[in-house]
């Protein structure tokens, strides 16, 4: 049975008396919540959630100007857990922001997990304590706050919830100009990249060369294309997304500077989005069945770590690379044995076949016990160890040298990687980025994972090269947890994924 | 009629304008600048945000966006354009651009005579752009390039023949070299007036020759205007572009030399 | 000229000896590292930026080309190894950083000679055959002279190379 929400009346208050003395040690009187209501044709809202005819939660509200204060929540303990606190604050949002608040704040007492939870996940965040405000258990209460919001942020908030939030995702943060069109996070209705854009075509023969790093150049006309091929217009869409890190920081800046531009123009709302995160939502995009809480273990030309995803757009890097990044490695140890660019598939066919015991190379921080990596050491030890032979007038056998190098950064990923996802219990690992396409790793990771039950995903190869579908995907979770950009947003070339 | 929302981000000064620009008049309604160094991404459109609120102009009352093309900052330019297509293609009405030499410019008047300005290319180079100021017009005499500031100081020194007025941001590092090889021909305009202003930047724009400008735009209907003037069209001045395209030539050409 | 050399038998020492050349910095100094793969370059650059204060690790620029780093003075570490033409050098905004007021390490730099500063220090590391680093700095001009002759003096307090 569906929730309804409305405003709270006199009639009301003894349903919610009970709810309130049941919630908190030092509930409201009945001459409070009375003293209230007759205030809310003035300064108040107060509202009420109903299931089968009987009060499950309410809410309240003060608006002062600018600012709204949230001055009581409570949801019956019977529904906890059900989504009818997050709809309660919800409608007091869009109350606040339509009676032109511009920014919402509350207290919460420090050890109400629950409630810090919902409210970060509404995208309030802490900005102060007043220590001991809690009379009765002279607990310190946090002050939270939200962004500035409009009408159309809360609003887009919602249609995420109800999956229905349409959105332009932009992507700038390497080579690609990319634009996606993507609803409730999932149904992509476009994703297109500049070098698929017939800019003769579209804006007759003036467009000098579109060189791939050119997104200034080409942004525009990514992003028109991307709406025409979903069949939408600006008008039509809930909210913008931008890639603003980690990446080129000249390359970032377009994107973010054209995003923040759209958004005011069309006062449509706007989320920021880690390029890292995309990469793990492209897994997502590839495989319905994949779902938080699972570990990412990111591996790029640009980035080693390992991710663990308590729920969809919450991370907590549990370990990263000190020094070089996997991909890194694989290209730099290529070019020291001759194989050319892009080193990574070049040492796995090497690899095939040659001996990984051939040459002990270091595995560093294996036993380091964290999570985290270096790979700069086994690059110097290979080099170190190809000089040498070279020098002795030994023969150097490069498939085992490949074959031994990669062992070494495979194992040390395999054994962390297991290692996270048994402490963290998860269900799903999922292997993100350019260097999940390396046989040796995957098929490792699988066979480990495989023992104890856990299972990999693994992104099919187009979805590993950057696009803005994968953004726009993250996006949807951004827009849910009110991960809003304002206009004063930066671009962060090592942007850390939070 | 044509309502103007201008910027220009091609200095460590940001300037704003809107102003109602007709074929004969020039109507700065609203304008503000400030200095940003090295923070043009987040400083920019919230000033421009506040410019519109404070003055009582909404969004979508304007009929086109100008940016400042530069030569200038790169970085600060490519952030001026690609927000500018951003808020253009957002509202649905062309862009236009004017350079950001020609702003410098047009903040020197009320001087009359020759105006000489230097922009700060970095690496020890300027962009350097002469210009003759009048009561009402600034008539551009040069091309923007970049060269050292000792070529250019020297092609100055033998061009010009009249009193001349200095300014452009070029100047903090570079004045010496140019009041040396001037003499007493020049004049040093005062820091303040270095960079662009709202002012000068509503003048840049109301007088930048397209296609497309923004006499073209203020001929046309809406529509035809946005086709004109697309926000998908408008480029950078890539002056150093071409440039590092040259020297990179040069040193290939060495390279496979035998 | 005198010739000047600094011999690192670890990678400990070469970190050592980037924290000399921090102590030896001054804003808009650019350094130059040149030396095969694996050679300590990055080593260097994290001694250097040890000697900042920087306290966050510090990784290969070589995916993002420019990582920046806040320390007592901003270091700029640079890769230019992904770089295939000089214009590519304006995406990364090179010569506005360079002059932001901040020092800068620029690894790979010799790819692109016509794009660096007329004054800046050149190091050049190369593996000797016993395992040995040996950093061959040459400065570029006056600025770069200075800052090697402090450099020098900062490396003498720590008692490595020289």
């Amino acid at each position: 049975m569906s929730v309804r929400l409305r405003p709270m009346t006199p009639a009301d208050l003894p349903a919610v008396l009970a709810i309130e003395r049941a919630s908190f040690s030092a509930p409201w009187s009945e001459r409070l919540f009375a003293e209230e209501l007759e205030r809310t044709a003035i300064d108040r809202a107060w509202i009420v959630a109903e299931r089968d005819g009987a009060i499950i939660g309410y809410g309240g509200l003060m608006v002062l100007g600018p600012e709204a204060h949230v001055m009581n929540l409570a949801v019956v303990e019977s529904a906890r857990g059900s989504g009818v606190a997050r709809e309660l604050a919800l409608e007091l949002m869009a109350i606040a922001v339509a009676r032109g608040a511009r920014r919402l704040t509350l207290e919460v007492r420090e050890r109400n997990a629950a409630a810090r939870r919902l409210y970060e996940s509404l995208g309030f965040t802490q900005a102060g304590t007043r220590p001991g405000y809690y009379a009765d258990t002279g607990e310190d209460a946090l002050i939270m706050w939200t962004g500035e919001l409009t009408p159309a942020h809360v609003s887009a908030m919602r249609a995420a919830d109800a999956g229905t939030d349409l959105v332009l995702a932009i992507e700038t943060s390497c080579d690609e100009t990319a634009a996606a069109v993507m609803r409730g996070g999932r149904e992509l209705l476009s994703s297109v990249v500049a070098t698929q854009v017939d800019f003769h075509a579209r804006f007759g023969g003036v467009v000098p060369e579109i060189a791939s790093r050119k997104h200034t150049e080409a942004i525009v006309g990514v992003a028109e294309e991307a709406l025409a091929r979903a069949g939408v217009s600006l008008g039509d869409l809930d909210a913008l997304a931008v890639t603003r890190g980690p990446g080129l920081i000249g390359a970032l800046v377009v994107g973010v500077a054209y995003a923040k531009g759209l958004a005011l123009a069309t006062g449509l709302p706007l989320v920021g989005v880690n390029h890292l995160e995309g990469h793990i939502f492209a897994n997502r995009l590839a495989d319905p069945e994949l779902e938080a809480p699972l570990l990412a273990l990111l591996v790029s030309g640009g980035h080693t770590a390992i991710v663990h995803v308590p729920e969809w757009g919450r991370y907590e890097v549990l370990g990263q690379t000190l020094d070089d990044a996997a991909g890194e490695a694989f290209d730099k140890v290529a070019k020291v044995l001759g194989l050319g660019y892009p080193g990574g598939p070049a040492i796995a066919r090497l690899a095939g076949e040659g001996d990984p015991a051939a040459v002990d190379f270091p595995r560093a921080m294996m036993r380091s016990g964290d999570y985290d990596f270096s790979l700069s050491g086994l690059k110097t030890a290979v080099i170190t160890y190809v000089d040498r032979e070279r020098r002795a007038g030994r023969d150097v056998r490069l498939p085992d040298v490949a074959a031994s190098f990669q062992a070494a950064v495979v194992d040390v990923q395999i054994a962390k990687t297991v290692r996270a996802a048994l402490e963290r219990g998860v269900e799903w690992v999922c292997l993100a980025g350019g260097v999940a396409a390396n046989a040796a790793l995957r098929e490792g990771l699988r066979a480990e994972l495989a023992e104890h039950g856990i299972r990999l995903s693994v992104p099919p190869f187009d979805l590993c090269t950057d696009n803005a579908a994968m953004i726009a995907a993250a996006a949807h979770f951004r827009l849910r947890r009110g991960g809003f950009l304002g206009l004063e947003a930066e671009a962060t070339a090592s942007l850390p994924l939070d | 009629m044509t309502r103007v929302l201008a910027f220009d981000t091609a200095t460590e000064h940001i300037a704003i304008a809107v102003a109602d620009i007709t074929p004969d008049a020039i109507r700065v309604e609203a304008q503000r600048d400030f200095s940003a160094p090295r923070a043009a991404l987040s400083a920019l459109l919230p000033g421009v945000r506040d410019l519109l609120a404070d003055s009582g102009i909404a969004p979508a009352s304007l009929d086109a966006i100008a940016v400042g093309r530069g030569p200038g900052s790169f970085t600060g330019v490519r952030i001026g354009v690609a927000s500018a297509k951003g808020l253009a293609q957002g509202l649905g009405v062309p862009l236009v651009g004017f350079g950001t030499l020609d702003a410098v410019a047009w903040r020197q008047q009320g001087h009359e005579g020759l105006v000489a300005v230097v922009g700060d290319a970095m690496r020890g180079e300027v962009y350097p752009a002469l210009f003759r100021l009048t009561a009402d017009a600034c008539e551009r005499l040069e091309a923007d390039r970049v060269v050292r500031p000792t070529e250019a100081a020297e092609m100055w020194a033998a061009r010009i023949a009249e009193p001349v007025l200095l300014a452009g941001d070029g100047l903090a590092k570079h004045a010496d070299v140019f009041t040396d090889a001037l003499g007493d021909r020049a004049s040093v305009a005062p820091e303040a007036c270095w960079t662009p202003d709202g002012r000068s930047v509503a003048f840049a724009v109301a007088h930048a020759a397209g296609p497309p400008d923004v006499r073209g735009v203020t001929r046309r209907s809406r529509a035809e205007a946005y086709t004109y003037a697309h926000p998908a069209l408008l480029l950078p001045i890539y002056t150093r572009l071409s440039d590092a395209e040259e020297a990179e030539k040069v040193r290939r050409a060495r390279s496979e030399a035998p | 000229m005198t010739s000047h050399v600094f011999i690192s038998r670890s990678a400990e020492q070469t970190r050592d000896l980037g924290r000399a050349l921090a102590a030896a910095l001054r804003p808009d100094d650019v350094v130059t590292l040149t030396g095969d793969l694996g050679a300590g370059k990055t080593c260097l650059a994290q001694g250097v930026a040890a000697g900042l204060g920087v306290t966050e690790a510090v990784t290969s620029p070589t995916f993002n080309i420019l990582l920046e780093h806040r320390g007592s003075l901003t270091l700029y570490h640079f890769d230019l190894y992904r770089l295939e033409r000089a214009d590519q050098l304006e995406d990364i905004a090179f010569w506005e950083t360079l002059e932001a007021g901040g020092a800068s390490l620029i690894e790979w730099g010799e790819r692109f000679p016509g794009a660096l500063p007329d004054d800046h220090l050149a190091v050049v590391i190369t593996i000797e055959p016993d395992g040995s680093r040996k950093l061959v700095p040459e400065p570029r001009g006056p600025r770069a002279a200075g800052l090697l002759e402090r450099w020098e003096h900062a490396a003498g307090w720590t008692g490595v190379g020289a």
